[in-house]
């Protein structure tokens, strides 16, 4: 009631001080007209009542002024007026503003680009009703001590089982809903040209449970799940871009060989719900047409099912966990050694544990670089304005001499800073978060990733304007309170009477900005010199295998409803025409692809029942080898008997040998997986067939064998160039419905350097913009310092000091703080170094992130920099006439 | 007669306002009267005082003002009491009480 009351009296009198003034002199005036009234009955003649009311009344001026004072409108005119006077201030330097201004909006507006793109793939909401009701239900499995619980998982650890899914479903009381979704299921989609599609499998309460409103047609039924029939509903973009818009419900899609009837399509806005867009939604029921050549369906012991549950109305987060806690005691009782949690939180497009936890990790890494840079743009900022605040503290110290308090004066300083980051911070901020998702696009085409549809909310939300707010405010305080501070603080008389022997004021926070500056320079080009290493050394990595003039043909006999049988006569009907075709120079089996993203791996072990050694491994032909470059070093390979037989023959590489048989010729052992005893008969170089960069990651070769025939790949040799219409027009002819692409094997690492690529230029950008910061810093500090000290300067010089030593002098106050500030950043840069050197190893590319910091260009180029922004800047100063600076002031 | 208001002891006037409010509503210069009036001629309270408290008091939420009719049919600012401004009053006035009869036992002393 009392808040509610002076918010009341503050809000009007904010709005109303004019007629608030009208007022207050229609009442004093009243006042005095009664009192006026008062002596006139009291006997008096009409100019003496009125003289004499008058000298009671007392100075009207100064009775509104005090009312005003009494109000609480006070402090906000007071503060219009010094924003006010910043502007004046701001607009009588204005080459001042422009780099200030500039120089903010530049690292406020990097901050929020990272930010918008964060909150819109991690924090914000759901495309759906009441985001706010919906939860992502995950599932965690653990084993109670020494019992051994196998669990098979796609996509994420924290997903269900169909049957899960119908137990959690079923039997909870806290969720309105519970709906099950397997994402980015890829099939073929059957046109002319076969075309990969990529969407959801959803059970038919989804869209109901999500309050997605269909926006043609109808979302997925009971019915659909109860006698299944393959209906999908389709994405706005899918229908607009790929059908062409028109007329679609009743329409049929041909995904891998099962008909599907479109029965609606989304609305335009729901893309589903992960950062990736989905195109289409099938029933469950529909798993084994979609994924086609798998049964998940029966499976309990697959994790393959995320949960998205509506909760009831007044049902907390914690009420629904403790409600399947129950039901997960009852799954642990029917499994002996099972230990089942569920963990319950809001659900957003980064619901998966998978997803999640590397974005908030490369996030942590963007936010943390552009962080540094606002940092260094604030000691910058900071220094520019202490040079400005010094300039203006002889005006300082009259006003207060004059009475003004030293709060209004910090007050008035604080406002135009406050000011400065207000328009840096609105400029920034706006173009980052409205530029943020088209840069995000163009990225993803850089990175080559053209088909890598997103799903993400297409303007910044009020989360991203706060986090531009925050930081502006955070900015006026890091950037502005200390050198208002310093320079409200200044001695009176001191600065009135500017006397000969005044010190060099300022001097030590200005030098702290500088070493701070240098310091976050050193950090940010120390991991730029070590991006630009693994970048060069990306590029010259060699795989150990050959890329040149090989190609990879990917095939989907699944999708194409071949069984094992009618797959084993295939591939021997393209491995015959393949090496028939003009300019095949050899073709060869793998069921990985070198490089191509996908891989297989499994526990191995030198005796059975052993500890077993994870690695990748793939099912290959005998020629597999030669045809890649793949030296033997130890052994043979597979022959067409082998591989036709199936024989328990095993081909591993260095590395997988060294670990299982150290010390021991590997040919002849047995290598065990499972209970199955292969024997190794051919040992071959290592190669970097998983992960570029990483050269001793022990790999596995298998035969590929008549079981595989359905899942493996080819790889072609070619003498000249490629023919890549000519495969494709055999592989047409052998079976029109196959669907074939063929690329060169190089674009594999391309693939694996584009990342390395948009790094590297990324963090040199960063790199430069610091270096480029700490310049002009350093630059600033020995003007200003030169300035400050002219007239001392310009007395040593008239007396005889020569101009060199003079130099020597400012130069070694200068670098005080820049080595410092240097020894300061090379001592966080190896601390960062120490403890990322673990987690990173595998995206250097074999680079040591102690090379980047032992390399001493980087270091060497700073502290030139500095020298250079030193001597240059100490120069132009010391190159005035004496006689000037002795005359100035 | 009083000079300065603010030679009494700090927040007097204050409570000499609200404490006159709590009759009825009134303008100021009807509030100038009163605490004129009732205190036997002995208060006066100056407009350069008045106001300033008024305004003070309206900005602590425990004085409401609103212009109405006055007895002479002009339009006149009137203030009254609020709730929070009625309990502190009697708040106040226990303190004054306390304080004032303490000063007098003190005075009385032989």
């Amino acid at each position: 009631m009392r808040l509610a009351l002076r918010i009341w009296s503050f809000l009007t009198a904010l709005l109303g001080r004019r007629r608030r003034e009208r007022e207050l002199a229609d009442e004093l005036r009243q006042h005095w007209e009664r009192q006026v009234a008062l002596h006139r009955a009291a006997g008096m003649p009409q100019d003496e009542a009125r003289r004499a009311a008058s000298i009671d009344f007392g100075g009207f001026e100064q009775i509104a002024q005090e009312c005003h004072d009494m109000s609480t409108a006070r402090y906000f005119h007071e503060f219009v007026q010094d924003v006010r006077f910043g502007f004046r201030g701001l607009r009588r330097s204005p080459v001042f503003t422009l780099v200030a201004v500039a120089t903010l909006a530049l690292g406020i507006g990097m901050n929020t680009a990272i930010f918008t793109l964060f909150d819109a793939a991690v924090l914000s909401p759901l495309p759906v009703a009441q985001p706010s009701q919906v939860m992502a239900v995950s599932q965690i499995l653990r084993n109670s001590h020494g019992n051994d619980v196998a669990r098979d998982v796609r996509d994420d650890a924290a997903f269900v089982s169909l049957s899960e899914y119908q137990l959690y479903a079923g039997q909870n009381h806290v969720f309105s809903g519970l709906a099950a979704y397997e994402p980015m299921v890829s099939a073929e989609w059957m046109t002319a040209t076969p075309r990969p599609i990529s969407g959801t499998l959803v059970s038919c309460n989804y869209f109901t449970v999500l309050g997605v409103a269909i926006a043609i047609g109808r979302g997925l039924s009971a019915a659909d799940c109860s006698h299944p029939a393959p209906v999908l509903v389709i994405s706005h973009e899918f229908w607009q871009r790929q059908l062409g818009g028109g007329a679609v419900l009743g329409r049929q899609l041909t995904l891998n060989h099962t008909q599907f009837e479109v029965v609606g399509v989304a609305p335009e806005k729901f893309g589903g719900t992960l950062a990736v867009a989905s195109q289409f939604w099938a029933p469950i029921e529909e798993q084994s047409a979609a994924d086609a050549g798998h049964d998940w369906i029966p499976d309990d012991n697959l994790s393959w099912l995320g949960m998205l549950g509506r909760l009831r109305p007044g049902v907390t987060a914690r009420q629904a966990a403790a409600d399947m806690a129950t039901i997960a005691a009852r799954l642990n009782s029917r499994q002996a050694g099972r230990l089942t949690s569920v963990r319950i939180e809001p659900a957003t497009r980064a619901s998966m544990a998978s997803m999640r936890t590397p974005l908030n990790v490369i996030a942590g890494v963007m936010l943390a670089a552009t962080g540094m840079i606002l940092l260094l743009a604030c000691a910058n900022l900071a220094a520019l304005l202490l040079a400005r605040g010094l300039a203006r503290q002889r005006e300082v110290a009259m006003r207060l001499a004059l009475g003004a308090t030293r709060a209004r004066i910090v007050r008035q300083l604080l406002a135009e800073n406050f000011l400065l980051a207000a328009i840096g911070g609105a400029i920034g901020g706006w173009v980052a978060a409205v530029t943020a998702m088209p840069l995000l696009r163009l990225v993803v085409r850089h990175v080559g990733a053209d088909d890598l549809n997103l799903s993400l909310p297409a303007a910044a939300d009020s989360r991203v304007w706060l986090f531009v707010l925050g930081l502006s405010l955070l900015t006026v305080g890091l950037v502005g309170l200390a050198p208002a501070l310093r320079v409200a603080g200044a001695k009176l008389n001191l600065a009135v009477k500017e006397s000969l022997d005044q010190p060099p004021s300022g001097g030590r926070l200005r030098g702290i900005l500088v070493g701070t500056q240098v310091a976050g320079c050193m950090v940010l080009l120390l991991v730029t010199g070590l991006l630009l290493r693994v970048f060069i050394r990306a590029r010259e990595v060699n795989p150990g295998f050959a890329t040149r003039q090989v190609s990879a043909v990917t095939l989907d006999l699944p999708a194409a409803g071949y069984d094992q049988v009618r797959a084993a006569l295939l591939q021997r009907r393209i491995g015959e025409r393949l090496r028939t075709l003009a300019g095949v120079s050899g073709a060869a089996q793998t069921s990985i692809i070198p490089l191509g993203g996908s891989r297989s791996v499994t526990g191995v072990s030198a005796r059975a029942g052993d500890r077993r050694l994870q690695l990748d491994y793939s099912f290959v032909s005998g020629d597999y080898f030669s045809l890649l470059g793949v030296a033997l070093r130890r052994g043979r390979s597979f022959t067409p008997a082998e591989v036709a037989a199936d024989a328990k023959v095993v081909i591993v590489n260095q590395a997988a040998a060294r670990r299982l048989w150290p010390g021991v010729p590997a040919v002849g052992a047995i290598l065990y997986r499972g209970k199955t005893a292969w024997t190794v008969i051919g040992v071959t170089a290592d190669a970097q067939l998983s992960s570029l960069g990483v050269s001793d990651a022990p790999y596995v070769f298998w035969p590929a064998s008549a079981a595989q025939m359905r899942d493996v790949q080819w790889l072609v040799r070619w003498s000249g160039n490629a023919q890549t219409a000519a495969l494709l027009g055999t592989l047409h002819q052998l079976d029109p419905n196959l669907a074939a692409t063929v690329s060169p094997l190089e674009s594999n690492l391309e693939g694996w350097r584009a990342p390395t690529r948009v790094a590297a230029v990324l963090s040199a950008a960063l790199g430069g913009l610091a270096l480029l910061l700490a310049t002009l810093g350093i630059f600033g500090m020995v003007t200003a310092r030169v300035a400050a000290r002219r007239h001392e300067l310009g007395v040593r010089m008239a007396l005889g000091a020569d101009r060199a030593g003079l130099m020597r002098m400012l130069l070694r106050q200068t670098m005080v703080p820049v080595l410092t500030g240097a020894a300061t950043g090379a001592a966080i840069g190896i601390i960062a170094a120490t403890a990322g050197a673990v987690s990173l190893a595998n995206i250097l590319y074999g680079v040591s992130p102690w090379d980047g910091i032992v390399d001493t260009t980087v270091p060497l180029l700073l502290l030139a920099v500095a020298l250079a922004a030193g001597f240059s800047a100490a120069r132009q100063a010391l190159g005035a006439d004496p006689v000037v600076a002795l005359r100035h002031e | 007669m009083m000079g300065k208001p603010t030679e009494l002891v700090q927040g007097t006037l204050d409570l000499l306002i609200l404490r006159i409010l709590a009759l009825e509503p009134m303008h100021g210069w009807g509030i100038a009267q009163r605490i004129h009036l009732v205190s036997r001629e002995v208060l006066q309270v100056r407009q350069g005082a008045l106001y300033p408290a008024l305004q003070r008091l309206e900005a602590q939420g425990w004085v409401r003002a609103a212009w109405g009719d006055s007895e002479n049919n002009r339009r006149a600012k009137f203030y009254s009491l609020t709730r929070p401004g009625r309990a502190y009053l009697e708040r106040e006035r226990d303190h004054w009480e306390r304080l004032s009869s303490a000063i007098g036992l003190v005075l009385r002393c032989d």
